[in-house]
């Protein structure tokens, strides 16, 4: 049942419910004598209210007083779901989308690609909305956002400018500096998804020691001097140089010896550089691991299909089961002899059953197979994630299937593209993509039946 | 994968385990001097030894206890700490004949792509059929998957801690059972479609989307339903692949009747003298509120929704598969001559819907089928393979026209050509059989 709130000038400090409502939910002692303490809440805002129940009013209506309307700060014009929790009323589903940092960039032209993101409005409806990191105001605990509005025939929507309350559950898709973080997560306690961008780094300190996917992990250390360089090819013979917040593969490097010799291919090179001598190298990876902070890896030998490294963008979601599940998996080739499967423009994404067919030439059976292990190790990444702390819940990883086809996790991305699956045209993964993470939001405020 | 264990025989010992000494820890047990361990209905006490040397994948058992477990050691198995006992698992039976001398070498290789992801399930998986029960010894021969050989090997084997049935049971079989491994058996009780329309019609979020349907009687009912709806089906209560059903429509004041028989659409007027009954078979029928569905080139259409639960005990849709009938048929069944197709290749191709639309109507679709599907299990059904059949009328409303509870066949996404969606819907039921035995995930 959805709710509508009309507003009461007349009164102060009140809410009016209907009898059905009452009876409902048992709010007790709603007499005159006795008047038990009720408040109500919208996000984190909430006011202490004197409930009263209307026997003339329909069902689904519920009056507020204005000056509670104004301390809420929440839009009337909407419908909301209502749950009572002791003696508090919450007024709900009320989730932020925190898209950018600046307000300026939530532009008239913008917003409406965040359309995507309301597909599934009519099942939960309440207030939604679309906010810049900058327009928070934590004194108040609101926040000037767009929230989304349907009209009630449903073929009107908009995106509504106003001052709302700070969600219950915030989603963000930025960056943001620790301080603003920080007083989200205590905020919306810990509500805030995907809440820590751990870098590739702290990933491998977080998955290295979980027993049941470590084996599935490459090795990596700090990058310091050559000497972490030479310990590890006494047991690989490939390794990658990778900045430790590095995307889109931009500054990766192989690295590989030959009779002595350290040969350095970067991603965007097309003749490696060759050190014959030591103190060259010495110098090089000096310079490398001075200027910003590297990571040395385990090299993983990838497929090769059509002269090109493969990798796997698995996307893994939480839904309103609040439980990790997979939303669909993206074959990508990387450039043509080139070192890695990032691709940007010399590259190409694949359909899965196409890619594991031809590329890892597997019949349907092994392919099912393969599909179901790839999501068992990516399941288990995500877990780890989650017993380390924080709030996770829309990740894209980074898988490759080596000429053994053994599973190796490269990296999880948290703030992944969504629209990979489009590169593909798979529109109903790109929409899945963008509801998954609205319904576990909508499932964190408690607002899912 | 990882996580599994292999036993080896312990000798010079009787009833001991040794475990790796790290392991001991990550179950939970380090502390323990005696235990019991159990395999299926099998339970022995034994004497637990952790060892640093021994390696992290492999336990040690003395023969007494393997011999009385009756524990194969080509099984790679998981183990659980459950309730104060260590269980070897999962132990998962799948019944599926209730005559041994009806399984030959040739069944027993289809039931090789149940356990085509054996590396995720691990632990026993058992074949068997009802009459090989031994009830004196609690135990049943039957045949064990072997995955080092990809085979069934036969043997004598404990009760399996949960069962995958695909045959009809008596109440009293399904009491034994219930009284041997408790309720982890599924689907548990067969449905009909009367009983599933009793059961729904006091659900006020579901009611209105399914269609009327009440017991065959007499004719008398048909004019009533027929006043009321437009159009009325009669069809077998216990029927399965649209066999026998008969609709029943008005045109210019006469009634007709349309059916398939013998791969043919019949389409005949019935006046007050016929007598109906001459076109029922000897069974119960129900009549049924008559849905005015979308076509496709006046072909009916509607979508098998595959609901199966997993390893986390929760319902998910496996997948949608459109069903097209054959032109003037009354039925969708593919086994009636319709075709089938890939939800989003029907309603992108076919019906030409935007990729948004496809996406919001199934996400209805899913929705709804949720819904149902938790109303049985709040009624007291242990269920885990359904398949609902759907329909959407011209206003896009949807109509649950039945639920397929007796091991709804996979098969059909064969018939739309999507041999992974039928992997999975085959290999599915196999991940909740693993969370009924003890061995689910959160």
């Amino acid at each position: 049942m959805f709710y509508k709130i009309n507003v009461d000038s007349n009164t102060s400090g009140r809410i009016s419910i209907s009898k059905t409502l009452n009876e409902k939910n048992k709010v007790s002692s709603i007499t005159e004598e006795k008047k038990d303490i009720y408040s109500i809440s919208a996000g984190v805002k909430s006011e202490i209210v004197e409930i009263v129940v209307d026997e003339n009013i329909t069902e689904d209506l519920i009056i507020i007083s204005a000056d509670v309307i104004n301390k809420l700060s929440i839009p009337t014009d909407i419908t909301y779901k209502v749950k009572f929790i002791n003696n508090e009323i919450c007024l709900g589903p009320v989730i932020g989308l925190l898209l950018k940092l600046n307000s300026r960039k939530l532009t008239e032209e913008n917003i409406e690609s965040y359309m995507n993101y309301v597909l599934l409005y009519k099942q939960f409806r309440g207030l939604l909305y679309v906010f810049a990191a900058k327009d928070i105001d934590f004194e108040n605990n609101t926040v000037e956002g767009y929230y989304y509005y349907e009209t009630e025939d449903g073929y009107g929507a908009m995106w509504k400018k106003s001052i709302l309350p700070l969600a219950s559950a915030v989603y963000r898709r930025i960056g943001v500096d620790s301080e603003i973080r920080d007083k989200l997560i205590k905020l919306t306690n810990n509500r805030f998804f995907n809440s820590y961008y751990f870098d590739k780094l702290e990933f491998y300190n977080i998955v290295s020691s979980v027993n049941s996917i470590k084996d599935n992990i490459p090795e990596t250390q700090k990058l310091k001097s050559l000497k972490e360089i030479d310990d590890m090819f006494l047991r690989y013979n490939s390794l990658f140089l990778k900045p430790v917040n590095g995307s889109l593969g931009i500054g990766q490097k192989k690295i590989t010896k030959e009779d002595g010799s350290y040969i350095i291919k970067g991603k965007f090179d097309d003749i490696p550089l060759k050190f014959n001598s030591r103190g060259e190298i010495e110098n090089y990876i000096h310079k490398l691991a001075y200027n910003s902070s590297y990571l040395v890896q385990q090299g993983i030998d990838c497929v090769i299909y059509d002269e090109r490294c493969s990798a796997i963008r698995v996307i893994m979601q939480k839904d309103d089961s609040m439980k990790w599940k997979y939303t669909t998996m993206i074959p990508y080739l990387g450039k043509k002899n080139g070192i890695s499967s990032s691709y940007e423009n010399y590259g190409y994404a694949m359909g899965s059953q196409d890619f594991f067919m031809k590329a890892l030439e597997l019949n349907s059976k092994k392919v099912y197979s393969m599909k179901m292990e790839i999501i068992e190790v990516c399941k288990r990444v995500c877990k780890a994630m989650d017993e380390n702390g924080g709030n996770f819940g829309d990740v894209g990883i980074d898988v490759i299937v080596d000429k053994n086809l053994k599973i190796w996790i490269l990296e999880v991305n948290k703030r992944h593209q969504h629209e990979f699956p489009l590169y593909i045209q798979d529109y109903q993964s790109f929409y899945s993509t963008k509801n998954n993470p609205i319904k576990y939001a909508v499932a964190l405020c408690g607002f899912y039946e | 994968m990882s996580g599994a264990f292999s036993v080896k025989i312990l000798e010079w010992h009787k009833n001991t385990l040794i475990i790796n000494t790290e392991k001991s820890r990550e179950l939970g047990i380090r502390l323990k001097k005696l235990a019991h361990i159990s395999f299926g209905n099998k339970r022995q006490w034994i004497n637990l030894i952790f060892r640093k040397d021994i390696s992290p994948n492999e336990v040690f058992i003395s023969q007494d206890i393997i011999d009385y477990l009756l524990m194969p050691q080509f099984i790679d198995y998981e183990i659980r700490i459950l309730n104060n006992e260590i269980v070897f698992g999962p132990f998962i039976g799948i019944l599926i004949n209730r005559k041994d001398s009806n399984i030959n070498a040739k069944r027993l290789k289809l039931f090789l792509d149940y356990v085509n992801s054996y590396s995720l399930l691990n632990g026993a998986i058992l074949v068997f059929a009802l009459d090989k029960i031994n009830h004196e010894e609690k135990t049943i021969e039957g045949y064990l998957y072997n995955d080092r050989v990809k085979a069934w090997i036969r043997g004598s084997y404990p009760m399996p801690c949960s069962i995958y049935r695909k045959i009809s049971l008596s109440d009293s079989e399904k009491n034994y059972l219930l009284s041997c491994i408790g309720d982890r058996i599924f689907n548990s009780y067969y449905f009909d479609k009367y009983e599933a329309y009793n059961w729904l019609k006091v659900n006020k979020e579901i009611v209105h989307n399914v269609p009327y349907t009440d017991e065959y009687k007499s004719f008398v009912r048909i004019f009533r339903l027929m006043d009321k709806y437009g159009s009325v089906y009669l069809k077998p209560t216990a029927g399965r692949q649209g066999k026998g059903v008969i609709k029943v429509i008005k045109k210019e004041d006469k009634l007709y009747l349309m059916y398939r028989e013998k791969g043919k659409n019949i389409c005949e007027v019935l006046d007050e003298k016929s007598d109906i009954d001459k076109y029922l078979k000897k069974e119960n029928y129900i009549i049924q509120q008559g849905i005015d569905v979308i076509r496709y080139q006046n072909r009916v259409v509607d979508f098998r929704v595959i609901m199966q639960k997993d390893i986390t005990g929760e319902w998910q849709c496996t997948g949608i598969i459109a069903r097209i009938g054959k032109e003037e048929s009354v039925v969708s069944n593919v086994s009636s001559g319709g075709i089938a197709k890939d939800i989003d290749i029907f309603l992108k191709k076919y019906l030409k819907l935007y990729e948004i639309e496809i996406y919001m109507l199934k996400e209805k679709i899913v929705n709804f089928s949720t819904k149902v599907c938790k109303y049985l299990d709040e009624i007291g059904l242990n269920l885990g393979n359904l398949g609902l059949d759907i329909a959407l009328d011209k206003k896009e409303k949807l109509w649950l026209i039945e639920i397929n509870n007796k091991c709804p066949a996979p098969s059909i996404a064969l018939d739309s050509d999507n041999r992974i969606l039928y992997y999975r819907a085959l290999t599915n039921p196999m991940f909740y059989a693993k969370y009924l035995a003890g061995f689910g995930e959160v």
